[in-house]
C-alpha cells in the first residue's frame, strides 16, 4: 500500500526547462536511469537500493525528458550527500546508500549540515530541527521556481535536486511514518506536519521527532533517549534494517507547474493520510504562446471605439532541443480594425525592451537591431510591418552572427532559449463605423524557426459604439432656494456609467455643476430670485459620451416664501408625548394641500404665539421672530397631498403647549 | 433574538384601530432581563398643541411580580393610583404620571382610551392626543429600558387621531401592545341593551295577556 502526498508545488516554466540544455554535463553521455541501474520506469518497482539519486532518477523518469536532464535532477539530489559525506571516487555515479552509513559519515568537519537531511543535532530540540529541515526545503523550492522563471534551467536542477533529497530525508529521518505503530506520529498530526512542510502552517506538529546525529561523535545518540531515533539505528532509508522505507516520489509536468508526489514505498502500513499538498501560485502562468487584448467590460468585453490594445507572447516551447534562432508572429487584424490607426508598443525577449516610436505602422515599418553580447553573441534583427491591403501585422526576430552578419551556423545559438518566453504589444482603433454588439476577433501566430506555425488563442472584445442618452426631470417653475434636481438615462450596450450635470443662473452659459457622478439626484442651493436651467450629459462604461446640448431640460425660478392661505393648506397635530429622556414634548404636524392646485415648496411651518418659554428644539431657525421647521424632501404638494414633519418642544414649566401655524412656501433662507 | 428580529419588532407600529369608539389595549411586558432592577415607571397622556378634543384614558388591571416603590409623582388631570385604576384627562398640557418600580419577570396591564374624541370625532380639532408608556432602569426616570427607542425612552405610544381612530408604535421587541378581543360594554350601550331588554319582556308579557 503506498499513499501518495500529492505535493503540488508549482514551479512555473518547469516545463521548459526540462530540456537537454547545452551546460548539461551530461550531454551524449549522460545514461538514461534504467540504463544507468536497470530499474524499469516509474516507481512501482521494487526497490533493491534506495539512494537518493536513484529514487530521484526513476521519479524524474517518469517526465519522459531527455536523458540528460533527468541525470541532472539526480546528480544533485546525490550531491548532497557527495559534498557533505565520504563517497568513494567510485561512487560519483552510483552513491549507495551503504556509503551513508559507514564510519565518518558525515564529514565532521566537512560541509555537512543536519537542516539539509532533517536530521537533529547535539542540543538541538525536535522542533528546532524540523523547522531548520522546512526553512532548507523551502529555500531549496523557493530557489528552482526562481531559476526555472528567470531562464535559468540548469541551475534550477541542481535545487530541485537538493530539494528532493531533503523531501526524501523527512519522511526517513522522522517519525512521521514507522514500522512500530505505537512510535509512529500520531495521524491526527501527521497533516499538521505536511503542512508545515510545505508552508501552510507554521504549527509544529505534536510528538514529531527527528533522527538524532552529531557528526563529531556518530555513535553518542545509539544509547538511552536517542537509541530510538539515531540517525543509523532509526533512519528508515537504511536499507540494512528490517523496517526500512525507501521514500519515493512521483513527478508529473503540466504546461507551468511540476506536481510531486511524495510516497512511502514500503507496503508494511497505510502510514500516509491522504493529504493534499501545496499550491503555490506561479510567478509566471502564461501559456507558451498567448493572446490577451483589452479587458473591456463585462464577460463580451465591451470596448468603445477609442483604442483598443493586444499583447501576443511568444515562447520556446518547452520540449524544444534547441533555442529559437528565427521567430515570426504574424496577427491577422480584423476588418472592423482601422489600420491607420495601429500603433506599436513595447518588443520583448529575455534581457531585451525595444520601444519602438509612437507614429501609425501604415506610415512606416520598424526596423531595429539588439545587440545580445557580451551575454549572448548574437544580434537580432527586429523588423514590423502592417500590409495595410491584407490586414497582417508582422514582426520577425532573426539571430545574427556579429561577425558574419548572417544567421549562426551553430544550431544550439540563438536568442531565444527553449522556456523563454517574448512579447509584441499594439493598440489600433475600431473603425467609428463600427456598430454596437460587433465582435472583433483577434488571433496571432508564432513560427519558430522551421517549426509550423502555433496559432495563439483568439481574443474577442464587442463593440459598443452607442452614446447614452439622459435627461434631467422636469422642475416646477417656481421653488424654494433649496430643491432637488434629478435624471435619469438609458444606454444601449454596456449600459450607464456616469452623468455630468449642467447648470444655467439666470441664462448664463452652461457649466458643469456636478461632473461624472453616478447619483441620479442632488440638491442645489440657489438664490432667491433667481432662474435655473440644467441639461445632463450621460456617458456609458466604455466612454461614449452623450451628444452635447446647449438648451436646458428643466428650469426652475427660485421664488421669495409666501404664506399660504389657509384655505389651501390644512395644519394639524398629533399630541405631544412628553420623553423624561429628552425632557421634550414630541410630536408631529402635518399639512395638507386642501385646495384644488398644486402648492409648490419648500414649506416652511412657522410657529407664532408659542408660550413663553417654549422652543422648538429642532427648529430649522427664525422668522419674523418666530421659529420655523421646514418639511423636508418635499418641493410641492398635489391637491390631498400631506406631508409630514416629526417636532419637539422644550417646555421647562410644563406648560401647555400651542401656537398658530402659518405656513409658507418658497424659501425664507 | 437575531438583531434583525429586533430592529423589526422595534418598530413596528401594532397599527390603527378603525373603530371610531373607546377601545381597550392589552399590554404584557416581559421583565425578566431587568428583574429585581429598582426602576421607574412613567404614563403620561397629553394633547397636541393645537385644539384637542376632550379625552381620557384608564390604565387598568395593574399586574406584576415586580413591586412598586415610594410614592408616585402625579402631574395635570391625573387620578388614581397603581395598582388600581388611573385615569387621565387631556384637559391640560402634561399629565403624567412616575411612580418607583422593582422590576419582576413579568408586568400587565391595559390601556383604555375614550371619550368624545373617540366615540364622536368632531371634526374641527387640529390636534389629537397622545398616551406614552416608558420603563426605566433608574428611579429617576432617566436611564431607559426594554426600548429600542434611546432618544425618548418610549416603550409605546398611543396616539388618538383625529377621525377616533388610534395608532399605537411600539418601540419594545419584550412588549406585547394588543387591542382588546372581547368587546366591553359601554354605560351607553349597557343602557340600550337593558331598554331593548325591558321592551321585549314587556312585550312578551302582552301577548301571554
Amino acid at each position: 500500500m503506498s499513499l501518495k502526498y500529492w505535493i503540488h508545488k508549482l514551479l512555473p516554466l518547469a516545463a521548459s526547462a526540462f530540456v537537454c540544455w547545452p551546460a548539461c554535463a551530461h550531454d551524449s553521455s549522460c545514461l538514461s536511469p534504467s540504463g544507468l541501474f536497470g530499474f524499469p520506469s516509474g516507481f512501482s518497482c521494487s526497490l533493491g537500493q534506495n539512494l537518493h539519486e536513484q529514487i530521484t532518477l526513476i521519479a524524474a523518469s517518469t517526465l519522459h525528458l531527455p536523458d540528460c536532464a533527468v541525470s541532472k535532477i539526480g546528480d544533485f539530489a546525490g550531491s548532497v550527500d557527495f559534498g557533505e559525506y565520504t563517497v568513494p571516487e567510485s561512487a560519483i555515479n552510483a552513491y549507495l546508500l551503504k556509503w551513508h552509513f559507514v564510519e565518518g559519515n558525515p564529514k565532521p568537519n566537512g560541509s555537512y549540515k543536519a537542516s539539509h537531511h532533517f536530521d537533529r543535532g547535539p542540543g538541538i530540540p525536535h522542533e528546532g530541527a524540523f523547522r531548520n529541515g522546512v526553512g532548507y526545503l523551502q529555500q531549496m523550492l523557493s530557489s528552482a521556481q526562481t531559476s526555472f522563471a528567470s531562464g535559468r534551467p540548469s541551475e534550477g536542477m541542481t535545487f530541485l535536486g537538493m530539494a528532493l533529497h531533503a523531501l526524501q530525508d523527512f519522511f526517513s529521518h522522522s517519525n512521521f511514518a514507522d514500522p512500530d505503530p505505537t512510535r509512529t506520529l500520531p495521524a491526527s498530526e501527521q497533516p499538521v506536519a505536511i503542512d508545515f512542510l510545505f508552508g501552510r502552517s507554521t504549527v509544529f506538529p505534536k510528538d514529531l521527532m527527528l533522527t538524532y546525529y552529531d557528526p563529531d561523535d556518530p555513535h553518542a545518540g545509539d544509547s538511552a533517549d536517542f537509541a530510538r531515533f539515531s540517525h543509523e539505528q532509526h533512519a528508515k532509508d537504511n536499507f540494512s534494517r528490517s523496517g526500512y522505507y525507501p521514500v519515493i516520489y512521483d513527478l508529473a509536468l503540466t504546461n507551468s507547474e511540476l506536481l510531486i508526489s511524495m510516497a512511502l514505498g514500503s507496503s508494511q502500513g497505510g502510514l500516509c493520510p491522504n493529504q493534499p499538498g501545496r499550491t503555490i501560485t506561479p510567478v509566471s502562468s502564461l501559456d507558451p504562446n498567448d493572446k490577451a487584448g483589452s479587458t473591456g467590460i463585462g464577460a463580451s468585453r465591451f470596448v468603445g471605439v477609442g483604442q483598443t490594445s493586444y499583447s501576443v507572447y511568444y515562447q520556446n516551447q518547452p520540449t524544444a532541443t534547441a533555442p529559437a534562432q528565427a521567430v515570426t508572429v504574424t496577427d491577422t487584424l480584423n476588418t472592423n480594425l482601422d489600420l491607420t490607426s495601429l500603433t506599436l508598443g513595447a518588443i520583448s525577449f529575455p534581457n531585451q525592451v525595444i520601444t519602438p516610436p509612437s507614429i501609425p505602422l501604415a506610415i512606416s515599418p520598424f526596423t531595429a537591431t539588439a545587440d545580445l553580447r557580451p551575454t549572448t553573441n548574437l544580434l537580432v534583427k527586429i523588423n514590423a510591418s502592417l500590409n495595410t491591403t491584407t490586414g497582417v501585422l508582422t514582426w520577425t526576430f532573426q539571430s545574427l552572427d556579429p561577425t558574419t552578419n548572417q544567421p549562426p551556423n551553430d544550431p544550439l545559438a540563438g536568442f531565444l532559449p527553449p522556456g523563454a518566453e517574448g512579447s509584441v504589444f499594439f493598440t489600433v482603433m475600431p473603425k467609428s463605423s463600427v456598430t454596437t454588439g460587433t465582435v472583433i476577433q483577434n488571433t496571432a501566430t508564432v513560427t519558430f524557426d522551421v517549426n509550423p506555425p502555433i496559432n495563439t488563442p483568439t481574443w474577442s472584445n464587442t463593440i459598443d459604439n452607442t452614446p447614452p442618452v439622459s435627461r434631467v426631470t422636469i422642475l416646477p417653475t417656481q421653488i424654494g432656494s433649496i430643491f432637488t434636481v434629478q435624471w435619469s438615462g438609458s444606454d444601449v450596450g454596456t449600459g450607464l456609467g456616469t452623468f455630468t450635470i449642467y447648470v444655467s443662473d439666470n441664462g448664463s452659459s452652461f457649466v458643469p455643476w456636478l461632473t461624472q457622478t453616478s447619483a441620479t439626484s442632488s440638491t442645489y442651493n440657489g438664490q432667491v430670485g433667481h432662474t435655473y436651467g440644467f441639461y445632463s450629459i450621460a456617458q456609458d462604461l466604455v466612454g461614449n459620451n452623450e451628444s452635447a446640448k446647449t438648451l436646458a431640460e428643466a428650469t426652475t425660478q427660485v421664488t421669495q416664501a409666501s404664506p399660504v392661505p389657509s384655505s389651501e393648506i390644512s395644519v394639524t397635530a398629533s399630541g405631544l408625548a412628553y420623553s423624561r429622556v429628552s425632557q421634550t414634548f414630541n410630536g408631529s404636524v402635518t399639512i395638507q394641500n386642501i385646495s384644488s392646485a398644486t402648492i409648490y415648496g419648500p414649506f416652511e411651518i412657522v410657529f407664532t404665539g408659542l408660550p413663553a418659554g417654549v422652543n422648538v428644539v429642532n427648529s430649522a431657525g427664525a422668522f419674523n421672530g418666530s421659529q420655523y421647521l421646514t418639511v423636508p424632501s418635499v418641493s410641492s404638494l398635489e391637491p390631498g397631498q400631506s406631508a409630514i414633519v416629526s417636532v419637539q418642544f422644550k417646555n421647562p414649566s410644563n406648560a401647555t403647549i400651542n401656537f398658530t401655524p402659518v405656513i409658507y412656501s418658497g424659501s425664507i433662507h | 433574538m437575531s438583531t434583525r428580529w429586533t430592529l423589526f419588532t422595534a418598530f413596528l407600529l401594532v397599527g390603527s384601530s378603525a373603530s371610531a369608539g373607546p377601545i381597550t389595549y392589552d399590554v404584557t411586558v416581559d421583565t425578566s432581563s431587568i428583574l429585581s432592577t429598582a426602576g421607574s415607571l412613567d404614563f403620561n397622556f397629553n394633547p397636541g398643541p393645537l385644539v384637542s378634543q376632550a379625552a381620557s384614558l384608564q390604565i387598568l388591571g395593574f399586574s406584576s411580580d415586580g413591586t412598586l416603590a415610594g410614592s408616585p409623582a402625579f402631574t395635570g388631570d391625573v387620578s388614581g393610583a397603581l395598582p388600581a385604576t388611573l385615569t387621565f384627562d387631556n384637559g391640560t398640557g402634561f399629565n403624567d404620571y412616575f411612580d418607583g418600580f422593582t422590576f419582576g419577570s413579568t408586568l400587565s396591564l391595559q390601556v383604555s382610551l375614550y371619550g368624545p374624541a373617540l366615540s364622536s370625532p368632531d371634526g374641527t380639532s387640529t390636534s389629537g392626543s397622545t398616551f406614552a408608556f416608558s420603563m426605566f432602569s433608574d428611579a429617576a426616570g432617566t436611564v431607559p429600558a426594554l426600548t429600542s427607542d434611546t432618544m425618548n425612552g418610549f416603550a409605546f405610544t398611543a396616539d388618538v387621531n383625529l377621525d377616533g381612530t388610534t395608532t399605537v408604535a411600539n418601540f419594545s421587541s419584550q412588549t406585547s401592545v394588543a387591542p382588546e378581543t372581547g368587546a366591553v360594554p359601554e354605560p351607553d350601550g349597557i343602557l340600550l341593551l337593558g331598554t331593548a331588554i325591558a321592551f321585549g319582556t314587556i312585550r312578551q308579557l302582552g301577548r301571554r295577556r
